[in-house]
């Protein structure tokens, strides 16, 4: 698809449309001895056979004297009733007296043609109506063109309204998301066809020599390389944890990572970030670059002022150059400087990789020339951070000339 | 669908020293609505809504929620509500969303509610459950909307996009990781080219093929019985006498690679309108398709499906859903049945129909079903049928709390 940006240029993989229309139908109820049904009394009325229009039932109902008493048989009511056993349906309708002189100057009352302030009308139930208790003034009635022979003839249009979907113009078959890794899983699981145990620690885990020689250099050279061993059929691993070996194995076979809380049985951050970390040396390990990089985007996710210089030590041990960049602008930061350096972690840094320190210093000094802080804040903030600093750079410096003596 | 990192922020904003940026990457797909006929549409409720067809973007499947009346009742029908809703089974899962309310005057003054181009303060949306919605119940308000541009020949269009979040990465500045494609098939790929290690051969009317046992277990249950079942463990040679060696060769490339072979023939309506059905059967992908049938390689099977989707036309409609009907092409089928049941008069004309019915007469009571189906919304006279209809139109399913979303077949 297009890139997402100005509305304009969007232009959308389907389209699909709502038609909403009404299907019409109508009925014509013709009235004869119109002379003999008035007097019945107001709210009494003449009912047409029932019709059928857009599926349901309909009928008129026809007051000679007027639904409503309080009219006193002034007027004709005219109504269109729902006749059939359904609920909320919703409806145009137009109700016409018909002119019997010729002249075609019906009396019409109309949903049709014209605009619908709130919409269609909607019918509750069965027999719900829509209609006029004054459709017409009984007395003028009775000297009109509408009146003939003591004949009325009504006609009645009933518009029910629904909704028709036309889908997408594009006829296409979603195709679900790779499944290879799981067939590959069930052949985990199942030990069938194992050909290779690992003994780490205390587990013992089975796996197919084929598919970690496809899916690992380090393993290809193990199993089939020139001075590997083909026939061997059990490895004892000394350095790796079982749960990280058992994560790596699911990342081979799958190529997602395993849920690290199931491997681990804890849900701390720590304990998270600790995992991420030997799991991101066992993928350096076995040459699993995939492996690499979702760790250090997991690793980058969870960086906090506690766990960054580990992070920091093991991406300088293996050069991680993406993660160790990471970690650099996140100690440099003037908010996190102070904290990451009373940290263990930290300790543990400047005496296992103290040339790290010079590139923090150059990170925090680039950071400095791109920040739009104030005069007496850049300076109260590089005093402070300098003055740490040479401490460092001294002890760096009477370490250095030790280990020069000590070659010579 | 293309992938696309979004920044979450204007990279040229200064950043407090604590905070960072998010980079989202995510899976991106757009669906426009169009409903015509708003006049009648109005006034059906509050709370009820006329939803879009489904739509697929990242692996789910994604609805367009309208309330002509307003979702809310206290807001007594002001404002119309529009929402986006999962509709497909998922659990958390995490998106992006824009919904916009198109300017049908051509000025392009679109009314535009967008998580892309815009901070993330709180992350992408989580929606949990099949069912779950993202929107407005106050999009826009109703007096003004009926006298704007957006109302055209009493009709709205609406655009919806969706990037379904595939991985999240908090970083400082503007580094961003990207997390390459799997490469399950690129490395089982190297192993199909090599054939290191392979421990099995396999005799295809006389051409030889070298393979590996734990591969093919691993992609077909027939494989898997075959190689790994207490009788036949220590073949090193099968003969298959029922298949060409470019069929099986494309089977072993799925295998191996999880997709089709390049010399897979275009599938275009203009080659199946041109080929007779008899040799519609001998081109590469349908005997692929009747092999991965008999293999039980569902997914080949469908990877093929929707190639030979493409070649769908008025013309060729009665030939592919032929083949289709003897492949137990299930998808392929429901597509040709739905299209040919809107295109009903212009498919019955052709060629293809005329030399197909006679031989299939059962499909053409599955096309009658597809058909009463289809115009069911269009002009029917069954009470039965109207009812599901109406349902369709004021079921006021789609709520937060409901779990149900209705879900047509594509």
């Amino acid at each position: 698809m297009s890139t997402v940006g100005g509305i304009e240029q969007l232009i959308p993989d389907s389209v699909s449309t709502s038609f909403i229309e009404t299907v019409n139908g109508s009925h014509q109820f013709t009235i004869q001895g119109y002379s003999l049904a008035k007097g019945m009394s107001p709210g009494k009325f003449i009912q047409s056979d029932i019709f059928s229009v857009g599926g349901y039932d309909w009928a008129i109902y026809f007051y000679p004297d007027g639904k409503n008493p309080e009219d006193q048989s002034s007027y004709i009511s005219l109504f269109i009733a729902l006749a059939s056993d359904s609920n909320d349906i919703r409806a145009l309708f137009e109700l016409t007296l018909m002119d019997q002189s010729g002249k075609g100057k019906h009396k019409v009352h109309s949903h049709f043609d014209r605009a619908l302030e709130g919409g269609p009308y909607t019918l509750k139930y069965k027999g719900s109506m829509w209609g006029y208790k004054r459709f017409f003034k009984r007395s003028a009635l009775e000297t009109s063109d509408y009146l003939k022979d003591d004949c009325l003839v009504i006609n009645c249009t009933v518009g029910v309204v629904r909704a028709r979907l036309e889908g997408p113009k594009q006829y296409g078959i979603v195709l679900p998301l790779s499944n290879m890794g799981q067939g590959l899983k069930d052949l985990l699981d199942s030990e069938v066809g194992c050909d290779i145990a690992f003994q780490v620690g205390d587990e013992t885990y089975k796996a197919h020599k084929l598919i970690l020689a496809a899916r690992s250099p380090v393993f290809r050279a193990q199993f089939f390389g020139p001075i590997g061993n083909n026939n061997v059929d059990r490895i004892v691993i000394d350095d790796i944890e079982p749960s990280i070996f058992k994560a790596m194995l699911s990342f081979i076979y799958t190529d997602v990572l395993p849920n690290v809380h199931e491997i681990t049985g804890s849900t701390s951050a720590s304990s998270f970030t600790n995992m991420i970390q030997h799991l991101l040396a066992a993928a350096d390990l076995y040459d699993l670059a995939r492996l690499k990089i979702l760790c250090e985007v997991l690793l980058c996710e969870k960086l906090d002022v506690d766990n960054v210089a580990t992070t920091l030590a093991l991406a300088e041990q293996h050069q991680f150059l993406q993660l160790k960049a990471f970690c650099l602008e996140f100690v440099a930061s003037p908010a996190n400087l102070g904290a990451v350096m009373k940290s263990e972690g930290f300790k543990h840094l400047k005496q296992s990789c103290p040339t790290l320190l010079s590139e923090l210093l150059n990170t925090v000094a680039a950071a400095d020339k791109s920040s739009t802080s104030g005069q007496s804040n850049k300076k109260r903030s590089a005093s402070s951070v300098l003055g740490c600093d040479t401490t460092n750079v001294r002890q760096l410096r009477r370490r250095t000339r030790k280990e020069v003596r000590a070659v010579s | 669908m293309s992938e696309s990192v979004i920044q979450g922020s204007n990279p040229d904003r200064v950043l407090s020293p604590t905070s960072s940026k998010s980079v989202t990457q995510t899976v991106n797909g757009s669906h426009q609505f169009v409903i015509q006929g708003y006049s009648l549409a109005k006034g059906m409720g509050i709370g009820k809504h006329i939803a879009s067809d489904n739509f697929s973007v990242g692996g789910y499947q994604w609805g367009i929620f309208f309330y002509p009346d307003g979702k809310n009742p206290e807001d007594n029908s002001s404002y119309v509500s529009v929402f986006i809703a999962l509709a497909s089974e998922g659990t958390e899962v995490r998106a992006l969303f824009e919904l916009a309310l198109v300017d049908q005057s051509g000025k392009g003054k679109h009314k535009v509610h967008s998580h892309f181009e815009r901070s993330l303060d709180g992350g992408p949306y989580t929606l949990k459950y099949r069912g779950s919605m993202w929107g407005y119940k106050r999009f826009f308000r109703r007096s003004i909307l009926e006298t704007s541009d957006y109302l055209k020949d009493d009709c709205l269009i609406i655009n919806c996009t969706v990037g379904v979040v595939v991985s999240e990465i908090l970083c400082p500045q503007l580094h961003s990781v990207h997390v390459p494609d799997s490469e399950l098939g690129s490395h089982f790929g190297v192993l199909l080219d090599s054939m290191e290690g392979s421990d099995i051969t396999f005799n295809i009317a006389g051409e030889k093929f070298l393979a590996h046992k734990l591969v093919l277990a691993a992609r077909s249950p027939f494989f898997k019985s075959k190689f790994f079942s207490e009788f036949e463990a220590n073949n090193t040679e099968v003969t298959i006498n029922d298949l060409e060696p470019k069929v099986f060769k494309a089977l072993l490339q799925f295998m191996y690679k999880d997709s089709l072979p390049e010399d897979v023939e275009p599938a275009t309506a203009h080659t199946f309108e041109r080929l007779k059905l008899s040799e519609i059967y001998e081109t590469l992908i349908v005997k692929v398709l009747a092999a991965a049938d008999k293999y039980d390689l569902i997914r080949l099977r469908l990877l093929c499906e929707s190639h030979i989707c493409k070649g769908v036309s008025v013309k060729s409609v009665a030939k592919i859903l032929a083949l289709a009907d003897r492949y137990n092409a299930k998808e392929l089928k429901g597509v040709c049945l739905k299209f040919t049941a809107e295109n009903l008069a212009a498919v019955l004309e052709t060629d293809a129909y005329q030399q197909m019915k006679d031989e299939c007469v059962t499909l053409q009571s599955e096309l009658l079903k597809a058909v009463a189906g289809h115009e069911e919304g269009s002009n029917s006279t069954g009470g039965a049928k109207s009812q599901s209809v109406w349902a369709q139109l004021s079921d006021g399913g789609g709520d937060t709390t409901s779990r149900h979303v209705r879900q047509r077949t594509t």
